[in-house]
């Protein structure tokens, strides 16, 4: 600490004493012993004891009088703890006040004037001011302040790298001044008219951290003890705490409003989405179920918050609509699996089947610790009605296509058959006739072949339309489909093998149609394996209301180029072929709801992978 | 029918034996020696092992199509002539051959002496305007 001018130690407060207990216990001990000398003298002493009562009786009213005194010494002592206790209270009650003034408020220039007051009535000083640095920590700006006249402090500097002030604030050591000379402008800056003469300037210092400063000044000279600079200080303490926390409070504050922002955000965008929402925590309860998903699943908002995914069952009839996507939910939460564009279906209330498209993931915080899980789904329904109109329409057009291709297929053998004929006419012997004859046979027949292409291409929806509500036992009716094939088309280096799942649904389609797409995909993989090979039919149910047969062989493989034309009708890479098999197939199968796909590797061998609807 | 000097070499690819045994009957009637490829592929074997002076294939055929035969002909055998038939040619199909180098091209059906013409033609040197 430093002080400019008349250096004085913090001594006691002043207090007087008029006695102390060393003195009144000694002459409590004197009168003791005079007492017992009196009571001795009387046993057998004879006429000087006369002499020794007397002195005995002045020492014993001697010792009364101190006892007196002391006693009197007592009271005035007893009196001046009251006044001390007193005064104490009255410190208490301007700390407590302080803390409050602290507490009370988190408008830090509320609460620097709260402070300030707090401090002058400390002090007794009648001018004060709290300054915190500006935002370019350049110069001071005033928090609060007493005894200014407002227009003295408008367009005050008070640099932080000069002055007392400057120092105090970067050294972090409080400076007193006392005896401070008039300041000439005294009159225009004080209230009081007239310039401090004792002053304290401290540092509002926490955490290690200097935030501001707070000057207590008055015009009285006055020199501050110890105890009301330690006092100063820690209220100055206090003060810097405060603003430390008014700070991290403002910080707090912003990125709790950002978070309630962004989370009001999120949740209005869940909620205004076109997709049905639905979220769960890490225990698997709903937590979130927006607008959408309740008009997609019929299901209200408050029957499923907080429901288990668990509960989603076919036999819980309020979440019957959710029961297709249970196993997908619970292989997020516990396998932490990801599915996408997945589609299930399922019948409403109405008896209308609805057709879903979803993702469900799981969610993680940024540490990757599990949060929930979530699914996304849409009601495609009126997009899949959309799309079988369209295929009807495509189907339409393809026949047009087909009956330009097939103008120009026929164009062909009709060539040649028109250009035979003729020479048929010339020919000289029967050889040569027989010949031609044969000849224009065989392309006559080729003309054939190509319009009864035609004719199951567009004669195919009539039949698929009547077939649509049939369903059939998949493993029986393909195994006897298989053997048959077999049987007419066997070869002794090709291996069948057979891959059924054991309990597999009945699937939506006729046994006509179904016989028509194997027998063509058996009649492909035996044609892609001429030095035979494995010929491995497998089906197995997805889980999500479709059975999945693939028709697997280790041909030659279809090559890239290629792997996107083959369900495009009149695509062959067979000499003989119409290069209709595949199209009447794929369209077979999209009619009634299912798909067909292809994996393939040149060399390696090629997989057709069908999908039918599960009943 | 009459002994007269070969005209020429030609080879008919066509994946109709049809089409192809009707148009090699009138080519070799008129004086031309004519061979028969089945495909692409068989056309190319056959040209390794003895070039023809003219191929006439089809345009449209299973692997290897006529366009694909014309570019590799025109590449490995810059010499030999080539002549595409069509039973249906865009546009687009004839700008596609005249850049393969195709030196003429057939519209079916067609006569046997237009097809007659042409292999003459392209024998003479008259290409594609």
């Amino acid at each position: 600490m430093e002080r400019e001018s008349g250096i004085r130690k913090g001594a006691p407060r002043n207090r007087k004493f008029l006695g102390d207990k060393k003195t009144l216990i000694g002459s409590l001990v004197i009168l003791s012993l005079l007492v017992v000398v009196i009571l001795v003298s009387y046993l057998n002493i004879g006429i000087f004891r006369y002499v020794v009562q007397g002195i005995c009786a002045i020492l014993i009213l001697g010792s009364f009088l101190v006892i007196f005194y002391q006693i009197r010494g007592f009271e005035e002592q007893s009196k001046g703890f009251v006044e001390e206790i007193t005064d104490l209270n009255t410190r208490f009650g301007i700390l407590a006040d302080a803390i409050n003034a602290v507490s009370s408020s988190l408008d830090l220039q509320d609460m620097a004037s709260n402070i300030l007051g707090v401090m002058l009535t400390l002090t007794g000083a009648g001018i004060g001011v709290i300054m915190m640095p500006d935002e370019n920590k350049e110069y001071f700006e005033v928090l609060a302040q007493r005894g200014f006249r407002e227009a003295a402090l408008q367009g005050l500097r008070v640099p932080l790298e000069r002055g007392s002030i400057g120092k105090v604030y970067r050294t972090g050591t409080p400076i007193i001044k006392e005896r401070m000379p008039e300041e000439p402008k005294a009159a225009e800056i004080y209230v009081e008219g007239r310039s401090p003469v004792t002053q304290i300037i401290m540092p509002l210092r926490a955490k290690g951290e200097t935030v501001g400063v707070a000057i207590s000044a008055t015009t009285q000279l006055h020199s501050y003890t110890q105890e009301e600079i330690n006092l100063f200080s820690n209220l100055c303490h206090q003060m810097a705490v405060a603003i430390i926390n008014v700070e991290l409070y403002k910080q707090n504050k912003k990125t709790l409003e950002w978070l309630a922002d962004s989370q009001e955000y999120t949740e209005h965008f869940i909620e205004e989405m076109t997709a049905g929402v639905l979220v769960l925590n890490e225990e698997g309860k709903v937590i979130h179920f927006n607008r959408e998903a309740v008009a997609i699943t019929g299901i209200e908002m408050k029957d499923v918050i907080n429901a288990h995914y668990q509960e989603f069952t076919e036999a819980h009839s309020i979440y019957k609509n959710l029961a297709p996507f249970r196993n997908y939910l619970e292989l997020c939460l516990t396998e932490n699996k990801t599915f996408r564009r997945q589609e299930i279906s399922y019948r409403k209330s109405g008896g209308k089947m609805a057709v879903i498209s979803f993702n469900a993931f799981p969610l993680h915080r940024a540490n990757g610790e599990l949060l929930g899980a979530s699914l996304i789904f849409m009601d495609i329904t009126a997009v899949k009605e959309m799309e079988a109109r369209l295929r009807q329409q495509d189907h339409l057009s393809i026949l047009g296509q087909m009956s330009a291709k097939i103008a120009h297929e026929v164009k062909n053998p009709i060539f040649a058959i028109l250009g035979l004929a003729d020479e048929l006419k010339e020919a000289e012997d029967e050889e040569e006739r027989n010949r031609l004859i044969e000849m224009i046979n065989k392309e006559a027949n080729l003309c054939n072949q190509w319009i009864s292409g035609m004719l199951t291409f567009s004669k195919a929806p009539a039949i698929i339309r009547d077939a649509k509500e049939s369903s059939l036992d998949l493993k029986e009716n393909l195994h006897h489909i298989l053997v048959d094939f077999i049987r007419a088309n066997g070869k002794p280096n090709l291996k069948v093998v057979e891959d059924f799942e054991e309990s597999l649904p009945q699937v939506k389609i006729s046994f006509d149609q179904l016989r028509h797409v194997f027998v063509n995909l058996f009649e492909n993989a035996v044609h892609a394996m001429p030095d035979g090979g494995v010929l491995t039919v497998r089906a197995r149910s997805t889980g999500n209301g479709y059975v999945e047969v693939r028709v697997e062989d280790t041909g030659i493989g279809i090559s890239k180029e290629h792997l996107t034309s083959i369900f495009a009708p009149f695509f062959t890479t067979k000499d003989e072929g119409t290069g209709l098999g595949l199209a009447i197939v794929q369209k077979i199968l999209l009619d009634i709801g299912g798909s067909i796909d292809v994996l393939s590797q040149e060399n390696v061998g090629t997989a057709i992978i069908v999908k039918l609807q599960a009943v | 029918m009459q002994e007269r000097k070969p005209l020429g070499k030609l080879m008919i690819v066509d994946d109709n034996e049809g089409v192809r045994h009707l148009v090699s009957r009138w080519l070799e009637r008129v004086g031309f020696i004519v061979s028969q490829a089945k495909d692409g592929a068989d056309a190319l074997d056959m040209i390794k092992k003895e070039p023809p002076d003219v191929i006439i294939a089809d345009i449209r055929m299973p692997k290897i199509s006529g366009l694909e035969l014309a570019r590799m002909v025109k590449r490995d055998f810059p010499d030999i002539k080539v002549v595409l038939m069509t039973a249906y040619s865009s546009p687009q199909t004839i700008a596609q051959a005249k850049r393969e180098g195709v030196d003429d091209y057939l519209e079916k059906p067609f006569t046997q002496d237009q097809v007659e013409k042409i292999a003459r033609g392209v024998l003479e040197n008259n290409n594609l305007p």
